[in-house]
């Protein structure tokens, strides 16, 4: 399998991103990081993120007993997987800013994920979607292709895209696997 | 309506008072995953896939389902056990709830 930003290779599954590609993705995870730090909230990108459990109203000491045991440990998972994706980025760009290629070129940003880093991965492109597809109140009939030049949202919904194609590469990647 | 009720209305038969949870004791909960306009359909099988080992195909019906009518059960069972899955289902971003299945 061999996509735009993720193959497989000789059994595991690479990353390969354009230098600014990869500070781009290190800037939404910082985005996703402040979000979920502050913590959770009556909006709707904290509701998306931290949903209910219990949609029937007398359940509601059933549901504040849930989310007490469950939300911590779910804001946990996330900043951790977080730290790790930020972490695989940052060391990666250090290095690929060295030297250049002959032909001027700056190193791709190339970063092999084992069992563990592919459900971090997919774990913060989906939180990261989540949180910016609430924000950008994405809905089944919004459009991609209708942009006012100068939209300055025209940006972020570009962004949310790229990131719903990298996610779908590396679903395609890891359900290639099975 | 809280469980212990329900009970009282079942067929007439003399009975040692009980705890109310023994009253109604087989009643599953199922789990709910709705559909939401961000989550890919790709992603939603995976995510069955994976957490309730489900084979692709049923997995993609079930994503299907989600997609086409709005919601689909993905696992029935205990109080717990459901508890315990839609907070699977919640680590992994998809929007479920549970409920008793009637």
């Amino acid at each position: 399998m061999r996509g735009h930003w993720v193959r497989r290779r000789r059994g595991q599954i690479v990353l390969r991103f354009e230098p600014a590609e990869a500070e781009t993705l290190v800037e939404v995870v910082a985005g996703l990081r402040g979000v979920l730090e502050s913590g959770a909230g009556d909006d709707p990108v904290s509701r998306r993120l931290f949903p209910r459990a219990y949609l029937d109203p007398t359940e509601e000491e059933s549901e504040t007993e849930w989310q007490a045991l469950v939300q911590p440990d779910l804001l946990r998972t996330r900043l951790d997987a977080l730290a790790a994706v930020t972490d695989s980025l940052v060391t990666r760009l250090t290095t690929a800013a060295a030297p250049t290629t002959r032909r001027g070129q700056a190193e791709k940003v190339e970063i092999v994920l084992d069992e563990v880093s592919q459900a971090q991965w997919l774990g913060v492109l989906n939180d990261a979607r989540l949180a910016l597809g609430t924000a950008l109140d994405i809905t089944e009939e919004t459009e991609f292709d209708h942009f006012d030049a100068g939209d300055p949202l025209a940006e972020q919904f570009l962004l949310y895209n790229a990131l719903t194609a990298l996610e779908g590469e590396l679903v395609d990647a890891l359900l290639g696997e099975r | 309506m809280p469980p212990g009720i329900r009970g009282a209305t079942a067929p007439q038969r003399v009975e040692e008072p009980v705890d109310e949870k023994v009253v109604v004791p087989d009643v599953p909960w199922i789990a709910l995953v709705w559909n939401d306009p961000v989550n890919l359909m790709v992603y939603v099988v995976y995510v069955l896939q994976k957490l309730f080992g489900y084979s692709r195909e049923k997995a993609t019906r079930l994503m299907l389902q989600v997609h086409n009518e709005g919601k689909a059960v993905v696992s029935s069972g205990t109080r717990e056990k459901i508890e315990a899955d839609v907070a699977r289902l919640h680590a992994h971003g998809l929007w479920a709830t549970m409920q008793r299945d009637r």
